[in-house]
């Protein structure tokens, strides 16, 4: 543990010391591998991450495992650290994390990446691969920003590409194996980089065109193929679920045990990288989610149980599985979440028996404010389907609604952010329609727009993203669309959006503009109390490379992109498609 | 009250320290509740909208401080035998959380926060003090000024009828007996500063830890 001084002086010293329910203890000495979760947020964020929890507990089903767990320190506890020169360790068992065999990130947003540096440099460990020695771990990452792993191709040994759970087993055995003979780093990425799932950057080589874009990309190793194909559980109902999750000493984002609907989505919006990487839809079946569910709430002593999907809607079973939860946890001391469910005539039902619904109010994602812009992004939700849920929702009681929006969306105009306020403005007249005795309280609608940010693997993948300026000015449009006092609009920061464009779809030499923007201090870029733009400005300028280029710059269908060598198992010619047809609905 | 009389109410004392000392007052509430829940103890809830385990604590321990004979107050649905309850309820605690002992109390009467006068700590500091001078000049004493900061700026205050009694152990540590509760209250943290003060020593020349060994009561529970 770190010092009792050391901990006392920073916020919240529960962060640092583990010790949760459900820790995985072991003998370091006993096993054959090490590895350090690495989550690149601050622990209550971490701790309330579903993969996280999945990974921890089938990594440490294996004997030969040791899967320990190290957080991103808050600013206030890196000053201390650094002051007093310790090392980031481990919550398990206090380990510094260079003590380890490997140390594996979840890439979950690309505004952790410079978190991801500075946790390797306060472990004493190079950033860069080529600085890295026998002597230091082996650095992996994976998770959605593994779509795209370009700009993060110089710090990490390799990345799991696609879901880790199912191409871990045969890296540990690997490694095991190799670790036996004593053979070296190099040997071993050399016979990893052969495996599905796994690419290992530095056996690839890029070069570019004078204009910048990308001229070819191709292996440098016969062990590396030339195209890295993602791989995915197959099977729902079989795949490893953790029976006795990590539950953590303190306050976290989310406080309740979670059971996993399916992976992957059926409505394939244009705009959403997760409806695309995630595919195919797989589903667990309602007696594994009930067991599930039992063997959580057992284990964990949780009072809240969140039914996790990208759509709970779509989940076919969706009231027998509420209701038989009900039925299982029928002292009523168990509430049932569905954070992701929208609702319709169908599943009013449903509504009323859930929890997080009663508590925190019904929320609506259209995302565009206009049919015409809900068309271009295939967002299939209609202006009836939205009125009709507002309408079944507020004659059910409830009289809070949020609805969130994109703003710059390809092809959107004025007309389709003013709609956005009038949608708004007509629930309100909706709940003044109903009978006065009714409405117990003045109705309040609030509306929050996130600045569209282009990923790689959809249709839009080619679409140059807005500048700051122009989405603070449609945000101003969006604004000046409402005028009921009932509506509260919030928007998001276009300059954090814009700094996630560019490396979303940035290629490998955007990992200097991270490196640099780290040096200048930057941190939780994802918190808007700590970003900063201009270092991020700065940091792109000094080492000569432009936001705009990788952000604003539209591009032609037959460019190499920087991802094109993962096979996402998503046809480019099908992306294609899909783009033109979505242009196509603006004629 | 009459719903709480047909239930059963357990006063637990615990000790707290090592690790769990970071562990701060409203998250160890949370923990208690998810230990009860996966020993399936047949605890009571409040009757409402939301119900809650019907589960109280005597004295918030400050965050960092180890505490040895903290008391929890909890009421069950059914009996459950003292013994019982222990096995059940100790097994689910977390490394740095154990029961010390458990007590059948009657259901009514005031809560255990509403009983609690007074506190035991133990203080240690980093360097040797003269405090068989000290003490007894403390002790002494009809009246002790301290400057007192908080939230809202300094002010003073007497702190010596909050002080019950000191002794000394070694010429670095002592264990005192203050105030503690709702109505006086008085922070070793400042007896401990003061005695500082009073040995001419700047605060930051010495560091000082603090354990709280016992809290108890001085009226009974009926
Ligand atoms: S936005 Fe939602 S419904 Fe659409 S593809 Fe993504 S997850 Fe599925």
């Amino acid at each position: 543990m770190y010092p009792d001084k050391i901990l006392l002086q920073s916020q919240k010293p529960g962060r640092y010391v583990g010790n949760e329910i459900n820790m995985a203890r072991k003998n370091p000495a006993d096993v054959a591998t090490r590895f350090a979760f690495a989550f690149p947020d601050v622990y209550e964020v971490g701790m309330s991450h579903n993969g996280l929890q999945i990974l921890y507990a089938a990594f440490n089903a294996r004997q030969d495992v040791y899967c320990e767990r190290a957080f991103a320190p808050w600013p206030d506890m890196e000053a201390l650290m650094r002051e007093n020169a310790l090392p980031l360790k481990s919550l398990e068992t206090y380990s510094p994390l260079a003590d380890f065999d490997f140390v594996g990130f979840t890439l979950q947003y690309e505004m952790t990446f410079t978190n991801i540096l500075n946790m390797l440099d306060l472990a004493n460990i190079p950033i860069k691969a080529a600085d890295r020695g026998e002597e230091f771990p082996i650095i992996c990452g994976g998770g959605p920003c593994a779509a795209n792993p370009e700009p993060l191709a110089d710090f990490f040994d390799f990345f799991f590409i696609g879901e880790a759970e199912e191409a871990f087993g045969q890296v540990f055995d690997l490694y095991a194996a190799h670790k036996a003979k004593g053979g070296a780093k190099t040997a071993f990425l050399q016979e990893l980089a052969a495996l599905p799932g796994i690419y290992v950057p530095a056996f690839y080589d890029v070069k570019y065109n004078t204009d910048g874009t990308i001229s070819s990309f191709a292996p440098n190793n016969p062990h590396a193929p030339p195209r890295v194909q993602k791989v995915f559980v197959k099977d729902m109902d079989a795949a490893f679920y953790p029976d006795a999750p990590l539950v953590p000493l303190i306050e976290t984002i989310h406080d309740r045990a979670v059971i996993e609907l399916f992976r992957g989505c059926i409505r394939g919006c244009r705009f959403c990288q997760a409806g695309y990487i995630y595919r195919p839809h797989r589903q667990k079946s309602v007696d594994t989610l009930v067991s599930q569910a039992q063997q959580l709430i057992e284990s964990t002593g949780h009072e809240e149980i969140s039914l996790l999907s990208l759509a709970s809607n779509d989940y076919p079973h969706l009231e027998q599985l509420v209701d038989t939860l009900c039925d299982h946890f029928d002292d009523g001391k168990v509430s049932i979440s569905l954070p992701s469910l929208r609702i319709d005539a169908t599943n009013s039902n449903v509504l009323h028996k859930v929890q997080s619904v009663r508590k925190s109010g019904l929320t609506f994602a259209p995302e565009g404010g206009s049919q015409r812009m809900r068309d271009v992004i295939k967002k299939d939700i209609t202006r009836d389907d939205i009125t009709q849920g507002a309408r079944l929702a507020f004659e059910g009681g409830w009289d809070r609604l949020k609805l969130y929006f994109m703003v710059g969306l390809p092809t959107e105009d004025e007309g389709d952010l003013a709609a956005i306020g009038r949608l708004c403005e007509e629930l309100v007249e909706i709940y003044y329609r109903l009978p006065k005795e009714r409405r117990k309280r003045p109705v309040s609608i609030s509306v929050s727009t996130s600045c569209f940010v282009p990923k790689p693997f959809t249709p839009f993948q080619w679409f140059g993203q807005h500048t700051a300026e122009e989405f603070m000015h449609k945000q101003k449009h969006v604004k000046q669309s409402i005028r009921s006092k009932q509506i509260n609009y919030k928007y998001h920061d276009a300059e954090t959006s814009v700094i996630e464009g560019a490396l979303a779809r940035g290629d490998r030499r955007a990992a200097a503009a991270i490196e640099q923007a780290w040096r200048l201090g930057a941190r939780f870029d994802g918190w808007s109390e700590h970003f900063d733009a201009d270092i991020w400005r700065r940091a792109f300028d000094t080492v000569g490379l432009s936001v705009d280029f990788y952000a604003h710059r539209p591009r032609p269908y037959d460019e190499v992109l920087p991802w094109d060598f993962i096979d996402m198992r998503i046809n480019k010619e099908y992306l294609v498609k899909e783009s033109m047809k979505a242009m196509d609905v603006i004629q | 009250m009459s719903l709480k009389q047909s239930y059963y109410r357990y006063r637990i004392t615990f000790a707290k320290a090592g690790m769990a000392r970071f562990i701060g007052h409203l998250d160890l509430q949370s923990l208690f509740q998810k230990a009860i829940k996966r020993a399936k103890l047949p605890v009571a809830y409040s009757e409402g909208f939301n119900p809650h385990q019907l589960l109280s604590f005597a004295a918030p321990l400050p965050l960092g401080m180890a505490g040895y004979a903290e008391i929890l107050e909890v009421f069950m649905a059914h009996e459950v035998t003292a013994d019982r309850l222990f096995a059940a309820l100790d097994a689910q605690l977390p490394q740095g959380i154990a029961i010390v002992g458990i007590m059948e109390v009657p259901s009514v009467g005031k809560s255990a926060a509403a009983i609690i006068r007074m506190a035991t700590y133990s203080i240690t500091f980093s360097q040797a003090l003269d405090l068989h001078t000290i003490i007894p000049n403390v002790l002494s004493s009809q009246s002790i000024e301290v400057e007192i900061k908080s939230k809202k700026g300094v002010k003073t205050a007497d702190i010596r009828p909050d002080i019950h009694d000191i002794c000394i152990e070694t010429p670095r540590s002592l264990w005192a007996v203050l105030a503690c509760g709702s109505e006086r209250n008085l922070k070793p943290e400042i007896l401990a500063q003061h005695i500082l003060k009073v040995s001419g020593i700047a605060p930051e020349d010495c560091d000082i830890s603090y354990e709280r060994l016992a809290i108890g009561q001085d009226v009974p529970p009926l």
